[in-house]
């Protein structure tokens, strides 16, 4: 065991699904449009030109400050960050440096079957540059500027995460709590969600010179290259070297990190409060309006799953799903049991999953799923017949409409069981006889009779024990 | 009386985008530093009881509603100061 301890701070970029840019109504989706078309005057930086905040932008950050258990700033602002480069038309980014949109908060994450929190330090509003393409072999660049002002929430935690693996779930509970408030479509192989690492290594109490792994965009990268950057300083300063303070890419084809830039290379941004755009005050009531919009948070989901010893995986399959997790919110809020609630969710990772690949639009909501299951429990109906009508229920057919114009009630009159079961003895003499020599296995057989005889209408277990009874007669 | 160092300046010009010539470099350097001297003039106010201001109109929350507005200048127009395309793309000299 190596004596020195990772520290690792984390900035992820989320790019919004607002419907127009930042600062002017040009379209911000561009996924398949020519370049250079989805501009205007502000976006490309004309003179005369003035960038109008997008309240949709606002709003989001308004839910995503819940998410991360943040106060929204009263008073918010945006500054200029300038530097020259082919991407930025106005060399200068509109972002938040004093008054970013949210404050402190923090975000849950579980390790090792234990809640730990990290720190948001805050979360700011800015702009996206535009698009650059450097064509190989070529003494040119190409620039696209139709994603020059598209909104970013930048989140950026404190340096509280101290593992690999901590920083793999932090990445990916932020990325659940983005997607899931809608703030973000979390494509992350076109970039919309992508993130910054700083690590640094100790073997004190003090902290080590830090290295930034720029531009990430998976969770496994994520992981890979900061095993390979903590591995990388130990070794140096083992080695009797020290630790430059740089910023570093990461090579996937090679696995490794490499130097891009050094800290005295670095750019003096001269940050100033943006002229342009009037300050924000951000009311009470316009937060908690925004704020009520919000159905469920991930960490929710997680905690009741974590009580019902469901496993990390089995967990995150649900909470990768917001449509589902809410579908499981409202059911399990309306079953009695743990174990019913665990048969929710048997029916969401389970069959649910099978019809979601074929069905567009599911329309199954909690309440009918926990009426499912209650129909199963309380005995109307078998489970055979609840997986029968099942896509009937996940099409938005309420269970106990089917049931009774279907007739599907499971046969629980012992009576008219009873002189099935007798036929089916009658009928097949020699199992019977079998059985009564002592072949126990043959009981399957008659089991399997009945419940064809049924049409699957019969409760299983008391098809088993009535047959028995009456084998034995 | 604010003395800048040829450092100091020559960052700044790098900053700026301004190329200096070797024997600017002095000369300049003295200039911005006497125009810093009479910036500084205003280091004489006490600011000590003032909030640091940004903004003098008043306005607050200029927002707009998120709706797609496409522009009406041609993307053609809009671009027509850039040197050079290729494939629908400004093309500038290398960077990376
Ligand atoms: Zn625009």
């Amino acid at each position: 065991m190596s004596k020195y301890k990772p520290t690792i701070g984390i900035e992820i970029h989320a790019q919004l699904t607002t419907k127009s840019k930042m600062f002017c109504g040009c379209d911000n989706n561009s996924r398949k449009a020519q370049p250079n078309v989805n501009i205007c005057p502000v976006c490309i930086a004309l003179p005369g030109t003035l960038p109008v905040a997008n309240k949709g932008a606002i709003e989001m950050a308004i839910k995503l400050a819940h998410g991360l258990n943040a106060k929204v700033a009263t008073n918010t602002s945006f500054d200029r960050k300038n530097y020259f480069y082919p991407d930025s038309p106005k060399g200068y980014q509109i972002t938040q440096m004093d008054q970013p949109i949210i404050q402190k908060g923090h975000v849950e994450i579980l390790v090792a079957d234990q809640f730990i929190s990290i720190g948001i330090h805050h979360a700011h509003l800015e702009e996206d540059a535009g698009k650059l393409i450097h064509p190989e072999g070529t003494d040119y660049s190409l620039v696209d500027f139709n994603r020059a002002g598209t909104p970013l929430v930048e989140i950026v935690s404190e340096p509280d995460i101290k593992s690999t693996e901590q920083a793999k779930r932090y990445l990916q509970e932020v990325y659940n709590i983005v997607t899931s408030l809608g703030v973000c479509d979390g494509d992350m192989q076109h970039g919309n969600f992508k993130f910054d690492l700083n690590v640094s290594v100790s073997n004190s109490a003090e902290l080590g010179t830090r290295t930034e792994l720029k531009n990430l965009n998976s969770f496994r990268n994520a992981e890979r290259a900061l095993s390979y950057e903590i591995n990388r300083q130990i070794e140096v300063l083992e080695g009797g070297g020290t630790i430059e303070q740089e910023t570093r890419g990461w090579n996937d084809t090679k696995a490794v990190t490499f130097s891009q830039r050094s800290k005295e290379q670095a750019n003096d941004y001269r940050y100033f409060p943006e002229p342009d755009i009037p300050p924000m005050v951000l009311s009470r009531e316009l937060v908690s309006s925004v704020q009520s919009e919000i159905k469920i948070l991930p960490i929710n989901v997680r905690k009741e799953l974590h009580l019902l010893k469901l496993s990390v995986s089995e967990q995150d399959i649900l909470i990768s799903q917001p449509k589902t997790a809410e579908i499981f919110m409202s059911a399990q809020a309306r079953l009695k049991s743990p174990e019913l609630v665990k048969q929710a969710v048997n029916w969401l990772v389970g069959d649910y999953q099978a019809i979601l690949v074929k069905t567009k639009k599911p329309v199954l909501t909690g309440g009918n799923l926990a009426e499912l299951i209650t129909l199963i429990e309380d005995g109307t109906i078998s489970s055979k017949i609840a997986k029968d009508i099942f896509a009937e229920v996940v099409a938005g057919l309420k269970p106990t409409d089917i049931v009774s114009s279907k007739g599907l009630k499971q046969l629980s009159d012992n009576s008219e069981l009873e002189l099935i079961i007798k036929k089916i003895i009658l009928d097949n003499p020699k199992p019977a006889e079998a059985y009564r020599a002592g072949n126990e296995r043959v009981l399957g057989f008659f089991v399997g009779q009945a419940m064809q005889a049924t049409n699957g209408q019969a409760n299983p277990t008391k098809v088993s024990s009535l047959m028995v009874k009456l084998l034995k007669e | 009386m604010a003395k800048l160092t040829v450092d100091e300046i020559q960052a700044v010009a790098k900053l700026a985008r301004i190329q200096l010539q070797d024997n600017e470099l002095a000369s300049v350097s003295e200039e911005v530093s006497s125009i810093l001297d009479f910036v500084m003039a205003i280091n004489e106010v006490d600011t000590a009881r003032v909030v640091p201001t940004s903004q003098v109109t008043g306005i607050t929350n200029v927002w707009r509603e998120d709706e797609v507005h496409k522009c009406k200048i041609a993307p053609k127009d809009l671009l027509s100061e850039a040197p050079d395309f290729q494939d629908g793309c400004i093309k500038v000299k290398k960077v990376l």
